[in-house]
Formats: structure tokens, C-alpha cells, sequence
């Protein structure tokens, strides 16, 4: 079973985050969240579920999630 | 769950790691060990699932006094409260922690674990860091070996710990002041002197501030009357509570009080803003950039005119941040972000073109070496900053973009307050407009030092 990721998905604004979820899950991506304020969804697929839904119309952008941390290294922080 | 292999002893300092060990002892005893390891001596047993009701039987059949979380209100049980206990067992988990001395007269190893039906695994616990210091950055540094790295992050971990010992033993006492030139600063830190908000008519009322961080710490004296469980959130499975400080104390900055309590120098900006505080980042300081969106998401949903976001990851533009930058300007809010600071290209989300940019200035008003730079659209007071921490620690100071980003965003709710106008792009552009030029190039300070309308 090929290795599942966390993906976020940028919509171009052209169509609905409704449809577009609908596609999405379709196409077997799972989606855990649907952004409405900034047309973002987020969600798990392995990696040639992410680049077919790359085509979908009204999706803009597919980049996998990465790991944010806080911005000083201070040592005096913990 | 990885099993510890392998004849390795386990490591015996000093003194022996009992359940109740406080961490800087832990810490002390590793440091003397001087091997490298980063595990604690302690051993954690995890139970398999329907089997861990057996957990605490099965420890004390071996002759161990057992401490069970449920003892504890809440079960916020600390292991330095277990007393004498050789384990201390968190039933809804199915694991316990084990003393090093107790495990070991026990014969408790990971062969043991495979030879009990109920037990998972046995495995070392390891000491867990929420952010690298400075050190890692400096030049040299990846020329050490592993067991100096190691010991360096332990001795730092160890004098931050000591550090806030000190603060826990002594009610804080006010700040020394010396000589003239200072007291006249004593009303407010050098950060709310040098963005000149003592001389500012306004206080950011009505004007909505989301803080996207590790939380708040919701009963903390200066701040407990301003916030509330509906203007709160947590992305990230925790509570909001705020246990690793670092949103507590950008918090403080942007939004703490007109007149602290203890007669503490003035260290807030938007005094009568209201206070959103999503937590996006663990009580280790770390998340994923689909908390983060989430964060911006629930703030705008909430009407925020200004989002202060104290984190980031050196990566390039990001599509979604810039789309959600975007998303943000068109509904009246600006993001303001931090630039990161290992002294390279300025991290995500600040990198994109429709979030804010803020770099590290000293009091000296240079740039902070370790400030990243490149796409840097404004600087703020990060070097010392003085805010709020959560409770007994109450206050203390930090240093860092995470913490000139705060000072921006306070401006920023000032400003907003000032006119309806002042919302979005339009508020920006005001920001730059009326920054405090620096003789540092742009790369390094944007349009310079924030100022307070």
C-alpha cells in the first residue's frame, strides 16, 4: 500500500470548495479540511493520487504539508 | 513504537533516575555522564491495548509502588509529585514510567517486555527539546561531534531550567534600576520606548488581534480579564492552555496592559484590543502548515483586523501561505510574520508577498545578526523583549523575530484603531510609511524601525 501524505490544496477561486471536495474525494483523496475564508483544503493521499489531482480544474496548487516551528532559536524558550 | 535493542547498559549517573526526579537533576546526572545519550534513565512501559487495565497490577506484583494519574486533579499529574513511587502509571495512555534503579532490579528490559503478554514495549525515555539555540547557527558548529552537540543542548537546557528555578524560588522582584538615564525609561521596556507607544492617543479598541502561537496561558493576572473560552482555539489536539510560554509572551506584547500589575514597566501595545488566541503550535513549539491555516482561517472567519504569527520554516514561498496572505488582505486583515532567525533567507510564511515580513533589531537599533533576511518588509524590538509568561514564572524575557513580530502587530492594531480606513493593503502601506528609517539596507530592515501612530 503505497505511503499516505498530508497534502494542502490551493484553489484558484474559479469554483467552488464544494466541488472541488467532491472531485477531490472522487479521485480517493481524503479531506480533512475545507478553509472556506482563504480556499485552501487539506488533506491525506499518496503521492499519484496528489499529482492526478493536480489536473482538476479550479485547483491551483498542490504542495505537501510541511513542519513549522517557532521562529527564534532561543535558548531561553522551552 | 521502537523497542530498545541491543546489550547496551542502561546509563547509571550519579544519581539514580527515580520516577520523581525533577528534569534539571536528570539533566545534571546526564551531563556527567558526558556519553552523548540523550535518554533520561527512566523507562517507559507501554501496555498493549486491552491489556493496560493490568498495567498497574502487573507493576506492583513485582514489588513497585505505583502512583496512578488519577490521583490528580485532572490528571495533570507531574512525576516531581510522585514522592517515593517507583512508577507512575497514566491509565489513558496505557503507559507507565518507571524509575531507572526500579526497572533494572526488576530485570525490566525490552527481552523482558517480549516474554509478558501485556506489555508492548520497554523503552528508554529521552529528554524532549521544544527549539535549537543560537549555537546551532554558529559557524563550527557542525564541525563538533555528536556528544559535544549533545552536551552543549543539555548545558543550555539545564541554565534555562535553572533560570526559571531562580524565577519560581523569588517573587520576582522589580527591575534594578541603574542611573538616571534608565529610570526615565522605567514606565515602559526599551521595545515600547524605541516604536514611541507611550506617545501614542491610541489603545487598538475595537480593533481584533489573533495571535496564532503555543496558546495562552488563560489565568495569567495581566491578562485573564481579556480573555475568553469563545475567542479562543486549539489546531492542534491540545488544550489551549499555553504550556511552553512562547505564546503567552507574544500575547503580552501585542496586546498586554496599559498599567501592569507589580508596577512592572509598561510592556504591551494594543492595551484595549481584543485578544484571539489560536493555538497552531504544540506545547513543544511545534506544528504543521495545515494548523497554521487553519489558525488564519479561524481568524478571519472570527473578523480580525491583524494576525501576529511568530513562526515559520526555512522553505521558499509557499503557494498556500501566499494564497491565504491574499485571502486575508482582500477581507481588511493583515498578517504579520516572522522573518526566522538562523541568519538566512527569510523562512515561510514570511517569505510570501501578501504576508508581512518582520526582522530582529537590538536596542542599538542594528539588525540582530541571527535575524533572517532577504524579504523583510518591517522591523520590530526582539533582542531582551520583556512580556508575559505563563504563571508562577509570570514574566520574563526573550529574544528573537518571534518576539519583534508582536511589536508590529500592536502598531499595526494602533494604527487600525486610528481610522476604519486603515485596514488591510491601505494598513501596510501606513506601516512602511511611518517606520523609522535605518541605516541598514532594506534586505536586512524593510522600511525600518514600526512606529506607533
Amino acid at each position: 500500500m503505497p505511503e499516505k501524505k498530508h497534502w494542502i490544496i490551493t484553489a484558484s477561486g474559479d469554483r467552488s470548495l464544494r466541488d472541488l471536495k467532491k472531485k477531490l474525494t472522487e479521485s480517493g483523496f481524503t479531506v480533512d479540511q475545507e478553509l472556506e475564508e482563504i480556499g485552501i483544503i487539506t488533506g491525506t493521499a499518496d503521492d499519484r493520487i496528489a499529482e492526478k489531482v493536480r489536473l482538476i480544474p479550479g485547483i491551483a496548487d498542490v504542495s505537501p504539508d510541511i513542519p513549522v516551528e517557532i521562529g527564534p532559536p532561543d535558548a531561553a524558550t522551552w | 513504537m521502537v523497542t530498545r535493542k541491543g546489550g547496551k547498559k542502561p546509563p547509571s549517573g550519579t544519581a539514580p533516575a527515580r520516577a520523581s526526579s525533577p528534569v534539571d537533576e536528570l539533566l545534571s546526572a546526564a551531563m556527567e555522564r558526558g556519553d552523548g545519550s540523550l535518554e533520561t534513565g527512566r523507562y517507559l512501559v507501554t501496555y498493549k491495548k486491552g491489556a493496560a487495565e493490568q498495567g498497574p497490577q502487573t507493576l506492583s506484583k513485582k514489588g513497585m509502588r505505583v502512583a496512578d494519574a488519577r490521583e490528580y486533579t485532572m490528571q495533570a499529574a507531574a512525576a516531581e509529585s510522585v514522592g517515593d513511587a517507583d512508577a507512575l502509571w497514566f491509565p489513558e495512555i496505557g503507559v507507565a514510567l518507571v524509575g531507572g534503579e526500579a526497572a533494572q532490579e526488576r530485570g525490566m528490559s525490552a527481552k523482558a517486555a517480549a516474554s509478558d503478554n501485556s506489555v508492548e514495549s520497554i523503552d528508554p525515555e529521552y529528554f524532549v527539546f521544544a527549539q535549537g539555540s543560537p549555537s546551532e547557527s554558529l559557524p563550527g558548529f557542525s564541525e563538533t561531534t555528536l556528544e559535544n552537540a549533545t552536551s552543549e543542548y543539555l548545558r543550555g537546557f539545564l541554565s534555562a531550567a535553572e533560570a526559571i528555578a531562580r524565577d519560581l524560588r523569588r517573587d520576582v522582584t522589580p527591575p534594578q534600576v541603574e542611573g538616571a538615564e534608565k529610570a526615565s525609561e522605567a514606565d515602559a521596556t526599551w521595545g515600547l520606548n524605541a516604536c514611541r507607544v507611550l506617545q501614542s492617543a491610541q489603545s487598538g479598541a475595537d480593533i481584533k488581534v489573533a495571535v496564532l502561537d503555543s496558546g495562552v496561558d488563560m489565568g495569567h493576572p495581566d491578562l485573564v480579564g481579556r480573555l475568553s473560552a469563545a475567542r479562543t482555539q486549539s489546531f492542534v489536539g491540545q488544550p489551549v492552555q499555553d504550556l511552553h510560554g512562547h505564546g503567552t509572551h507574544c500575547i503580552g506584547t501585542a496586546c498586554g496592559p496599559q498599567s501592569p500589575e507589580e508596577s512592572k514597566p509598561r510592556y504591551g501595545i494594543g492595551f484595549q484590543s481584543t485578544i484571539l488566541a489560536g493555538k497552531v503550535l504544540s506545547n513543544s513549539g511545534s506544528s504543521v502548515g495545515s494548523s497554521v491555516l487553519a489558525g488564519i482561517n479561524w481568524a478571519i472567519a472570527n473578523g480580525c483586523q491583524v494576525i501576529s504569527m511568530s513562526l515559520g520554516t526555512p522553505v521558499g514561498v509557499q503557494p498556500y501561505y501566499t494564497a491565504a496572505g491574499q485571502a486575508a488582505l482582500s477581507r481588511g486583515l493583515l498578517i504579520i510574520a516572522a522573518a526566522g532567525n538562523i541568519g538566512s533567507n527569510t523562512d515561510a510564511p514570511a517569505n510570501s508577498p501578501t504576508i508581512m515580513s518582520v526582522a530582529w533589531l537590538n536596542p542599538n537599533l542594528s539588525p540582530n545578526p541571527f535575524s533572517n533576511l532577504g524579504k523583510i518588509d518591517i522591523a520590530g524590538p526582539g533582542q531582551d523583549v520583556f512580556s508575559t509568561l505563563p504563571m508562577p514564572r509570570r514574566y520574563g524575557v526573550l529574544s528573537g523575530t518571534s518576539m519583534a513580530t508582536p511589536h508590529v502587530a500592536g502598531c499595526a492594531a494602533l494604527w487600525a484603531g486610528s481610522s476604519p480606513s486603515l485596514r488591510g493593503p491601505s494598513l501596510w502601506m501606513k506601516l512602511q510609511a511611518t517606520a523609522r528609517r535605518l541605516p541598514f539596507p532594506g534586505i536586512r530592515v524593510g522600511a525600518g524601525l514600526v512606529q506607533a501612530p
